[in-house]
């Protein structure tokens, strides 16, 4: 779906967005048809709030009707992240009163970090990191501002110990993913952890100083999320690139030793630099020359398959058998009530885990 | 000494040439397109109605007189909505 946007965005400057953004002697027509193609994209592609800015910036040229359906989508999108910035204020509000350090992450901190104007970024949920230590402390504390976890995590211990995040709801449907590491799995455990809460950059919601990660932590994140975030798209890409431009290999280089992987950073620098949109800087210079590490390869492609090829993957990490119960056991008994909100009896989970651990095995066995 | 008028500085908001999306919460976003997201960065900081219509006419060259109805209308919108506060 991506492939048929980002030709387009990058036409009109909106991939790596030069200064002044669009160029408009690009002035490019668009019919009522490619508009209603493009705004029936997912969300997640972020294309109403895009496609909003190059009408804006005279980049397009679209009819009334086509310029009506923008603007609504547009202000749809605006609306869901004030909204949702509303409830990122009262998480940190309090977090802080709960004592749990906290950090913006993602939508809300790129939107006023790192795009030309907030008003070019949707984003559909609030994604905060706490210390790895105090993801259930978190997660307690919001309960008193009506968050609930969305899924029962499949015990709690496993949760405080494993999981990358849990992911909190409220009636009307926001929500809210507290993380306790920033991308699951193999990966994300080889942070360290503690490093992203020294410095950060703050930015202004309501008044409230906020406080966001580091701008190279937030590329390098930008580069895990596209990478191994399962879900990526124009938005994911656009971030990338985004962050490409103010952070530099000297930025990263330092942080290879918090256990950063330059071998995802270099997978996402090349999906980002598909369809002829070039990288900024000397990130294609080094793209060219780096060399993958080959077990990073191998857990890489783990990522790109079904959750139990990346448990197995967290498994085979584990060193000490005991670890390896622990992380493996509440996986295929999971407690009831994560059962409950899966609608799932327990025999039936216990077939899926096998069915699925089936199917990975198939997958591994030599052709 | 003339009625100023600044955006709460607890407001949400979204703006870009057209459009502005605020809040102050628990409020819902209130969504204005038009003129407002410029009258919106004028009032980043407090200003009366006199230099406000002042410095949208040297921006739009529209009359004054136009100016003077159409943000009073918006202010007199936005003020209940707390998302403008008026400081005597």
């Amino acid at each position: 779906m991506t492939a048929g946007v980002l030709p387009l965005l990058a036409s009109l400057g909106l991939t790596t967005p030069a200064d002044p953004p669009g160029s408009p002697s690009a002035r490019r027509p668009l019919s009522a048809d490619d508009v209603t193609g493009l705004l029936a994209h997912a969300p997640y592609e972020g294309i109403a709030c895009l496609l909003g800015a190059a009408v804006e910036q005279g980049a397009v040229v679209v009819d009334d009707g086509s310029a009506a359906a923008i603007l609504a989508a547009w202000a749809e999108a605006m609306a869901g992240a004030v909204q949702l910035d509303a409830l990122l204020l009262e998480v940190v509000r309090c977090l802080y009163a709960a004592g749990v350090p906290v950090r913006a992450l993602k939508g809300a901190a790129v939107a006023s970090l790192d795009e030309v104007s907030p008003s070019w970024r949707s984003y559909h949920d609030v994604d905060v990191l706490v210390p790895a230590d105090q993801l259930l402390a978190a997660v307690d504390a919001l309960a008193a501002v009506g968050l609930r976890p969305a899924l029962a995590p499949v015990s709690r211990r496993w949760a405080a110990r494993f999981a990358k995040s849990i992911t909190l709801v409220r009636d009307g449907g926001l929500q809210v993913d507290v993380h306790r590491l920033l991308t699951p799995g193999v990966f994300g455990a080889r942070l360290r952890a503690d490093s992203l809460f020294a410095g950060g950059q703050t930015f202004d919601v309501g008044g409230v100083s906020v406080t966001a990660l580091g701008a190279p932590h937030r590329f390098l994140h930008a580069c895990y999320h596209a990478a191994l975030g399962g879900v990526r798209g124009t938005r994911h890409r656009r971030d990338v690139l985004l962050l490409a431009r103010h952070v530099g290999l000297a930025d990263v280089e330092p942080l290879w030793a918090d256990g950063w992987s330059a071998t995802v950073v270099a997978a996402a620098l090349r999906w980002a630099a598909e369809d002829g949109v070039q990288l900024p800087g000397e990130w294609p210079q080094w793209c060219a020359v780096m060399v993958p590490d080959a077990a990073d390869q191998a857990l890489l492609a783990t990522y790109t398959g079904p959750f139990g090829a990346q448990a197995a993957a967290s498994v085979r990490a584990v060193r000490s058998p005991l670890a390896r119960i622990q992380y493996s056991w509440p996986l295929l008994w999971p407690a009831r009530a994560h059962l409950r909100d899966r609608g799932r009896s327990r025999v039936q989970h216990v077939r899926a885990v096998l069915r699925s651990r089936r199917l990975q095995d198939r997958s591994a066995a030599p052709t | 000494m003339s009625t100023t008028y600044r955006r709460s500085p607890a407001a949400i908001w979204r703006a870009s040439e057209q459009l502005l999306v605020a809040a102050v919460p628990p409020d819902a976003p209130t969504r204005m397109a038009g003129s407002a997201s410029l009258v919106w960065q004028w009032l980043a900081r407090p200003i009366t109605l006199d230099d406000l219509v002042g410095a949208l006419v040297e921006h739009t060259g529209v009359d004054a007189g136009v100016i003077q109805r159409d943000v009073q209308g918006l202010l007199d919108a936005l003020v209940p909505l707390r998302l403008v506060e008026v400081m005597e």
